[in-house]
Protein backbone atom coordinates (compact mmCIF):
# COMPACT_ATOMS: atom_id res chain seq x y z
CA UNK A 1 0.00 0.00 0.00
CA UNK A 2 1.87 3.37 -1.24
CA UNK A 3 1.86 6.55 1.05
CA UNK A 4 -1.17 8.01 -0.90
CA UNK A 5 -3.51 5.47 -0.35
CA UNK A 6 -3.34 5.57 3.00
CA UNK A 7 -4.43 9.09 3.75
CA UNK A 8 -8.38 10.39 3.08
CA UNK A 9 -6.94 12.47 0.67
CA UNK A 10 -8.81 15.47 -1.23
CA UNK A 11 -6.91 14.53 -4.09
CA UNK A 12 -7.63 11.56 -6.33
CA UNK A 13 -5.24 8.50 -5.45
CA UNK A 14 -5.20 7.41 -8.99
CA UNK A 15 -3.82 10.93 -10.14
CA UNK A 16 -1.72 11.52 -7.20
CA UNK A 17 0.34 8.20 -7.69
CA UNK A 18 0.86 9.14 -11.28
CA UNK A 19 2.76 11.82 -9.81
CA UNK A 20 4.49 10.09 -6.98
CA UNK A 21 5.42 6.98 -9.67
CA UNK A 22 6.69 9.90 -11.52
CA UNK A 23 9.00 11.14 -9.60
CA UNK A 24 10.51 8.26 -8.34
CA UNK A 25 11.32 7.31 -12.29
CA UNK A 26 12.41 10.46 -13.41
CA UNK A 27 14.61 11.01 -10.28
CA UNK A 28 16.23 7.51 -10.52
CA UNK A 29 16.75 7.16 -14.16
CA UNK A 30 18.00 11.12 -14.50
CA UNK A 31 19.32 11.94 -11.32
CA UNK A 32 20.99 8.48 -10.50
CA UNK A 33 19.12 8.91 -7.15
CA UNK A 34 17.23 6.67 -5.84
CA UNK A 35 13.83 8.47 -3.51
CA UNK A 36 11.33 7.35 -0.99
CA UNK A 37 7.99 8.93 -0.70
CA UNK A 38 7.95 9.38 3.14
CA UNK A 39 4.47 10.86 4.24
CA UNK A 40 1.92 12.46 1.64
CA UNK A 41 -0.45 14.72 4.52
CA UNK A 42 -3.13 17.06 3.32
CA UNK A 43 -2.43 20.92 4.17
CA UNK A 44 -1.88 22.05 6.65
CA UNK A 45 -0.06 19.49 8.49
CA UNK A 46 3.01 18.32 7.19
CA UNK A 47 4.60 21.69 6.10
CA UNK A 48 8.20 21.67 6.44
CA UNK A 49 9.71 23.29 9.59
CA UNK A 50 13.32 21.81 9.67
CA UNK A 51 14.19 22.17 5.82
CA UNK A 52 12.61 25.12 4.12
CA UNK A 53 12.22 25.52 0.17
CA UNK A 54 15.04 27.18 -1.08
CA UNK A 55 13.84 26.61 -4.82
CA UNK A 56 10.89 25.50 -6.34
CA UNK A 57 9.78 24.73 -10.49
CA UNK A 58 6.32 25.38 -10.34
CA UNK A 59 3.50 23.95 -13.21
CA UNK A 60 0.42 24.72 -13.56
CA UNK A 61 -2.31 21.68 -13.78
CA UNK A 62 -5.58 21.98 -15.19
CA UNK A 63 -7.21 18.46 -15.70
CA UNK A 64 -10.65 16.36 -15.49
CA UNK A 65 -9.19 15.30 -11.76
CA UNK A 66 -7.50 18.78 -10.35
CA UNK A 67 -7.30 22.32 -11.22
CA UNK A 68 -4.10 23.92 -9.45
CA UNK A 69 -0.22 24.09 -9.16
CA UNK A 70 1.88 21.84 -8.56
CA UNK A 71 5.36 22.69 -6.95
CA UNK A 72 8.82 20.61 -6.72
CA UNK A 73 10.26 22.09 -3.86
CA UNK A 74 14.06 21.74 -2.63
CA UNK A 75 16.03 22.66 0.55
CA UNK A 76 19.57 24.31 -0.24
CA UNK A 77 21.51 21.43 1.05
CA UNK A 78 19.71 19.33 -1.38
CA UNK A 79 19.56 20.93 -4.32
CA UNK A 80 23.31 21.32 -4.36
CA UNK A 81 23.91 17.63 -3.70
CA UNK A 82 21.26 17.19 -6.49
CA UNK A 83 23.22 19.09 -9.11
CA UNK A 84 26.58 17.72 -8.16
CA UNK A 85 25.01 14.75 -8.54
CA UNK A 86 23.54 15.33 -12.14
CA UNK A 87 26.55 17.12 -13.31
CA UNK A 88 29.37 16.75 -11.38
CA UNK A 89 29.23 20.21 -10.93
CA UNK A 90 30.28 20.84 -6.83
CA UNK A 91 28.71 24.51 -5.94
CA UNK A 92 28.28 26.10 -2.68
CA UNK A 93 25.50 28.70 -3.75
CA UNK A 94 22.61 28.15 -6.17
CA UNK A 95 23.08 30.27 -9.37
CA UNK A 96 20.86 31.30 -12.12
CA UNK A 97 22.51 29.27 -14.19
CA UNK A 98 21.80 25.96 -11.91
CA UNK A 99 17.94 26.86 -11.43
CA UNK A 100 16.27 25.53 -14.19
CA UNK A 101 17.48 22.07 -12.77
CA UNK A 102 14.20 22.18 -11.00
CA UNK A 103 11.80 23.26 -13.70
CA UNK A 104 13.39 20.74 -16.00
CA UNK A 105 13.21 17.85 -13.33
CA UNK A 106 9.30 18.89 -12.44
CA UNK A 107 8.86 18.85 -16.11
CA UNK A 108 9.57 15.66 -16.67
CA UNK A 109 7.87 14.14 -14.09
CA UNK A 110 4.79 16.30 -15.38
CA UNK A 111 5.08 14.86 -18.90
CA UNK A 112 5.88 10.85 -17.47
CA UNK A 113 2.45 11.22 -15.27
CA UNK A 114 0.46 13.44 -18.34
CA UNK A 115 1.19 10.14 -20.17
CA UNK A 116 -0.63 7.72 -18.08
CA UNK A 117 -3.24 9.47 -16.80
CA UNK A 118 -4.38 10.89 -20.24
CA UNK A 119 -4.27 7.09 -21.24
CA UNK A 120 -6.63 7.07 -18.50
CA UNK A 121 -8.49 10.17 -19.61
CA UNK A 122 -7.53 12.77 -16.95
CA UNK A 123 -6.70 15.29 -20.39
CA UNK A 124 -3.86 17.18 -18.60
CA UNK A 125 -2.88 19.66 -21.33
CA UNK A 126 0.85 20.78 -22.29
CA UNK A 127 1.76 22.89 -19.55
CA UNK A 128 5.81 24.98 -18.92
CA UNK A 129 7.45 25.06 -15.47
CA UNK A 130 8.54 28.28 -14.17
CA UNK A 131 11.38 27.95 -11.10
CA UNK A 132 11.44 30.15 -8.01
CA UNK A 133 14.16 30.90 -5.73
CA UNK A 134 14.68 32.37 -2.35
CA UNK A 135 16.00 32.17 1.51
CA UNK A 136 12.94 31.09 2.59
CA UNK A 137 10.13 30.21 0.01
CA UNK A 138 6.51 29.62 1.38
CA UNK A 139 3.86 27.59 -0.17
CA UNK A 140 0.79 29.03 -0.08
CA UNK A 141 -2.56 27.04 0.13
CA UNK A 142 -5.57 27.81 -0.25
CA UNK A 143 -7.92 27.16 2.78
CA UNK A 144 -11.20 25.39 1.32
CA UNK A 145 -9.74 23.96 -1.93
CA UNK A 146 -7.66 20.55 -2.29
CA UNK A 147 -3.80 20.79 -1.14
CA UNK A 148 -1.65 17.82 -0.12
CA UNK A 149 2.28 18.18 0.93
CA UNK A 150 4.31 15.18 -0.14
CA UNK A 151 7.61 14.89 1.35
CA UNK A 152 10.42 12.70 0.37
CA UNK A 153 13.79 11.09 1.42
CA UNK A 154 16.81 10.35 -0.44
CA UNK A 155 20.44 10.25 -0.69
CA UNK A 156 21.10 13.82 -1.34
CA UNK A 157 18.35 14.77 1.29
CA UNK A 158 14.86 15.54 1.54
CA UNK A 159 12.77 17.39 -1.13
CA UNK A 160 9.15 18.38 -1.42
CA UNK A 161 5.86 18.14 -3.63
CA UNK A 162 2.83 20.44 -3.11
CA UNK A 163 -0.49 20.40 -4.70
CA UNK A 164 -2.27 23.27 -4.09
CA UNK A 165 -5.99 23.65 -5.51
CA UNK A 166 -7.23 26.28 -7.06
CA UNK B 1 28.00 3.59 -34.28
CA UNK B 2 28.22 6.97 -35.19
CA UNK B 3 31.98 8.31 -35.40
CA UNK B 4 32.51 9.54 -32.59
CA UNK B 5 34.44 12.17 -33.99
CA UNK B 6 31.29 14.25 -35.18
CA UNK B 7 30.01 17.59 -34.00
CA UNK B 8 26.70 17.39 -32.45
CA UNK B 9 24.20 19.77 -32.01
CA UNK B 10 22.41 19.91 -29.13
CA UNK B 11 19.20 22.33 -28.76
CA UNK B 12 17.64 22.64 -25.97
CA UNK B 13 16.12 25.69 -24.15
CA UNK B 14 17.19 24.83 -20.86
CA UNK B 15 20.92 25.01 -19.78
CA UNK B 16 20.42 22.01 -17.44
CA UNK B 17 19.61 19.94 -19.99
CA UNK B 18 21.61 21.06 -22.50
CA UNK B 19 24.46 20.05 -20.04
CA UNK B 20 22.82 16.63 -19.69
CA UNK B 21 22.70 15.32 -23.09
CA UNK B 22 26.39 16.94 -23.41
CA UNK B 23 27.33 14.84 -20.56
CA UNK B 24 25.54 11.65 -21.83
CA UNK B 25 27.03 12.07 -25.10
CA UNK B 26 30.69 12.55 -23.79
CA UNK B 27 30.23 9.51 -22.27
CA UNK B 28 29.38 7.54 -25.57
CA UNK B 29 32.79 9.09 -26.87
CA UNK B 30 31.39 11.94 -28.36
CA UNK B 31 33.72 15.08 -28.24
CA UNK B 32 33.17 18.71 -30.65
CA UNK B 33 29.54 20.00 -29.58
CA UNK B 34 28.03 23.02 -30.66
CA UNK B 35 25.14 24.09 -28.62
CA UNK B 36 21.23 26.26 -29.39
CA UNK B 37 18.12 27.21 -26.74
CA UNK B 38 15.65 27.13 -28.77
CA UNK B 39 15.15 25.84 -32.86
CA UNK B 40 15.37 29.48 -34.45
CA UNK B 41 18.90 29.46 -32.82
CA UNK B 42 19.46 26.30 -33.80
CA UNK B 43 19.30 26.66 -37.47
CA UNK B 44 21.39 29.94 -37.42
CA UNK B 45 24.21 27.87 -35.59
CA UNK B 46 23.63 24.82 -38.15
CA UNK B 47 24.56 27.58 -40.90
CA UNK B 48 26.95 28.62 -39.13
CA UNK B 49 28.11 24.91 -38.48
CA UNK B 50 27.44 23.03 -41.98
CA UNK B 51 30.03 19.74 -40.34
CA UNK B 52 27.35 19.40 -37.71
CA UNK B 53 26.49 15.63 -37.95
CA UNK B 54 24.24 14.57 -36.12
CA UNK B 55 21.29 16.83 -33.86
CA UNK B 56 19.54 15.79 -30.80
CA UNK B 57 16.75 18.56 -30.26
CA UNK B 58 14.31 19.30 -27.52
CA UNK B 59 10.67 19.31 -28.64
CA UNK B 60 8.52 22.44 -26.64
CA UNK B 61 10.80 25.32 -26.82
CA UNK B 62 9.49 28.79 -27.10
CA UNK B 63 10.81 30.55 -30.88
CA UNK B 64 11.02 27.93 -32.83
CA UNK B 65 9.79 24.36 -31.55
CA UNK B 66 12.01 20.93 -32.53
CA UNK B 67 9.38 19.60 -34.44
CA UNK B 68 9.70 22.94 -36.46
CA UNK B 69 13.17 22.71 -36.37
CA UNK B 70 13.08 19.21 -37.95
CA UNK B 71 11.08 20.44 -40.63
CA UNK B 72 13.28 23.37 -41.99
CA UNK B 73 16.05 20.82 -41.68
CA UNK B 74 14.31 18.15 -43.99
CA UNK B 75 13.09 20.88 -46.13
CA UNK B 76 16.56 22.23 -46.91
CA UNK B 77 18.34 19.45 -49.50
CA UNK B 78 22.18 20.71 -47.49
CA UNK B 79 20.81 19.22 -44.23
CA UNK B 80 18.19 17.23 -45.14
CA UNK B 81 20.32 13.49 -44.75
CA UNK B 82 21.38 14.72 -41.24
CA UNK B 83 20.44 12.18 -38.19
CA UNK B 84 17.92 14.26 -35.91
CA UNK B 85 16.65 12.94 -33.12
CA UNK B 86 14.06 14.54 -31.21
CA UNK B 87 13.86 14.23 -27.15
CA UNK B 88 10.77 14.89 -25.17
CA UNK B 89 9.20 14.58 -21.77
CA UNK B 90 6.02 13.19 -22.98
CA UNK B 91 5.79 9.85 -25.27
CA UNK B 92 1.82 10.15 -26.35
CA UNK B 93 0.91 8.07 -29.61
CA UNK B 94 0.07 11.10 -31.54
CA UNK B 95 3.18 13.04 -30.75
CA UNK B 96 5.41 10.02 -31.91
CA UNK B 97 3.27 9.75 -35.13
CA UNK B 98 3.31 13.65 -35.91
CA UNK B 99 7.36 13.45 -35.42
CA UNK B 100 7.66 10.41 -37.83
CA UNK B 101 5.89 12.11 -40.42
CA UNK B 102 8.04 15.13 -40.21
CA UNK B 103 10.83 12.67 -41.08
CA UNK B 104 12.40 12.76 -37.45
CA UNK B 105 15.02 9.58 -37.41
CA UNK B 106 14.36 8.38 -33.57
CA UNK B 107 12.84 9.47 -30.65
CA UNK B 108 13.60 10.03 -26.58
CA UNK B 109 11.32 10.07 -23.88
CA UNK B 110 12.91 12.06 -20.68
CA UNK B 111 14.04 10.59 -18.48
CA UNK B 112 17.10 8.76 -20.36
CA UNK B 113 19.81 6.77 -19.19
CA UNK B 114 23.27 7.28 -21.19
CA UNK B 115 22.64 3.18 -22.78
CA UNK B 116 19.15 4.48 -23.80
CA UNK B 117 20.63 7.13 -26.04
CA UNK B 118 23.39 4.74 -27.04
CA UNK B 119 20.26 2.63 -28.28
CA UNK B 120 18.30 5.02 -30.07
CA UNK B 121 21.62 6.16 -31.74
CA UNK B 122 22.77 2.92 -32.71
CA UNK B 123 18.65 2.58 -34.18
CA UNK B 124 19.34 5.80 -36.13
CA UNK B 125 22.83 4.77 -37.32
CA UNK B 126 21.43 0.92 -38.76
CA UNK B 127 18.60 2.89 -40.43
CA UNK B 128 21.04 5.57 -42.14
CA UNK B 129 23.32 3.02 -43.30
CA UNK B 130 20.50 0.60 -44.61
CA UNK B 131 19.06 3.36 -46.43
Amino acid sequence: MSAAEKLESPISEEFLNSFFDATQKVFQTQGNVKVQLVETTPFPMGMPNSSPTAIAGVIQISCNTFNGSLALGFPKETFLKFYENLLGEACTEISVEMQDAASEFLNMIYGTAKTHLNQKGHNLALAIPTVFQGANLQIRFQKDKPSIFAEYKSDIGPFYLFFSGE
Amino acid sequence: MFSTDLKVLIVDDMLTMRKIVTKSCRDLGFKNFVEAADGALAWKTLNENPDVGLIISDWNMPNMSGLDFLKRVRADSKFAPLPFVLLTAESELEQVKTAVAAGVDNYIVKPFTPSVLQQKLDQVYQKKNAA
